[in-house]
């Protein structure tokens, strides 16, 4: 049988991390799951602690929600998982979907999959200006992929062992964003794929993406990209 | 060049020099750092002495009509320079940085695990 963790990533969720955790636990019994706590100023971790369900707690925040993506990583490959998933805290996602992105790495059909909120265009679509942003992404990352994508930013993501492996030995420090680790799992020759999901809004909590980030993330995003279209072939290499 | 330049720009270098001479004595400044300003420091301790090659420099080479620019010229891009090394050195801390947090944070939780805290599964 398959290993199959779930990380939820969390900061300050506490608003929402005890339903996120009763959802997985009730939809999603089979897998492990995990609590990648970002250095959150609330009670996130103590409640997660409450709750018996392990939480890596970092001692400092450590930027977005990529500054947990190498501690989940590390994290599975020490501990030897065969599928790693990436869940948010704060309620966007929902556990029941979980076997839409697990199933085509447990079957072997893909390395990395994302769970696509615009596929079958249920459920919460986004706001306007970041559905922008998202289908800019999805264009420049389907040209460099040479493969088509839609929301190459979501947070439903399951690797299968590889991507992890290739991460968590070659990536021990700060990845930048979701194009960038599209984009290196890919060159690093790991197989993609799409998958219909359905996703709500957040109920609690704030965005990591603030009217500044609105300017700063297109911007870093673009530069990540010609960063990995730049390092593909020393990239090929390490995997 | 005006002799008060080059007074005050020989002045400034040797105070340079003696600070970063002083930080090393004190383990303040390492040497990697401290190669970059003292090659500064030298070189505006050199500018008195060395002034007709400066000036050829500035003139002949660069084509820059005043030779006082040319001390302009070398201590901004020395400062770009610098810049953009401690922009590689602040990215280096901080992947490690990140590094150590997250080795940091999945030790004491798999430490609690053993320990029977948190059920695995």
């Amino acid at each position: 049988m398959k290993r199959i963790l779930v990380a939820v990533i969390a900061y300050n969720e506490e608003e929402s991390i005890e339903k996120t955790l009763a959802d997985l636990r009730t939809n999603a019994p089979n897998y492990d799951v995990v609590v990648i706590d970002n250095g959150s100023s609330d009670g996130t971790k103590n409640l997660c602690e409450k709750l018996g369900v392990p939480v890596i707690s970092h001692c400092v925040n450590t930027g977005g929600s990529m500054g947990t993506v190498m501690t989940y990583f590390l994290y599975a490959y020490r501990n030897k998982y065969d599928v790693l998933c990436q869940f948010d805290g704060d309620g966007q996602h929902l556990a029941a979907e979980l076997e839409k992105i697990v199933t085509p790495v447990v079957e072997g059909k893909a390395d990395y999959v994302i769970g696509s909120r615009f596929l079958a265009k249920e459920g919460f679509q986004s706001y306007f200006l970041r559905r922008i942003g998202i289908r800019t992404f999805a264009f420049l990352d389907s040209l460099a992929v040479g493969q088509s994508l839609t929301d190459v930013t979501s947070g439903f993501r399951a690797y299968g062992p590889r991507v992890t492996e290739f991460f968590a030995k070659n990536y021990r420090h700060e990845l930048f964003d979701t194009n960038q680790l599209l984009l290196l799992a890919h060159f690093s020759g790991a197989r993609l794929l799409e998958v219909p999901v359905v996703m709500k809004d957040r109920e609690h909590g704030v965005s990591e993406f603030s009217s500044m980030a609105a300017v700063y993330f297109p911007l870093k995003g673009i530069v990540n990209i010609v960063g990995c279209i730049l390092q593909r072939k020393k990239i090929g290499k390490w995997a | 060049m005006g002799i008060r330049l080059k007074v005050l720009a020989f002045l400034v270098g040797v105070a340079f020099l003696l600070f970063v001479l002083r930080s090393i004595k004190r383990n303040g400044m390492r040497p990697s750092y401290a190669v970059l300003w003292t090659v500064i420091s030298t070189f505006l301790i050199s500018v008195p002495a060395l002034e007709p090659f400066y000036q050829w420099i500035a003139g002949p080479v660069l084509g820059i009509i005043d030779a006082r620019h040319v001390i302009y010229i070398v201590l901004i891009g020395f400062l770009l320079v610098y810049v953009f090394y401690l922009t590689l050195k602040i990215c280096q801390m901080s992947d490690r940085i990140q590094e150590l947090i997250s080795y940091t944070a999945i030790m004491e939780t798999e430490k609690l695990i053993q320990e029977g805290k948190f059920k695995k599964s």
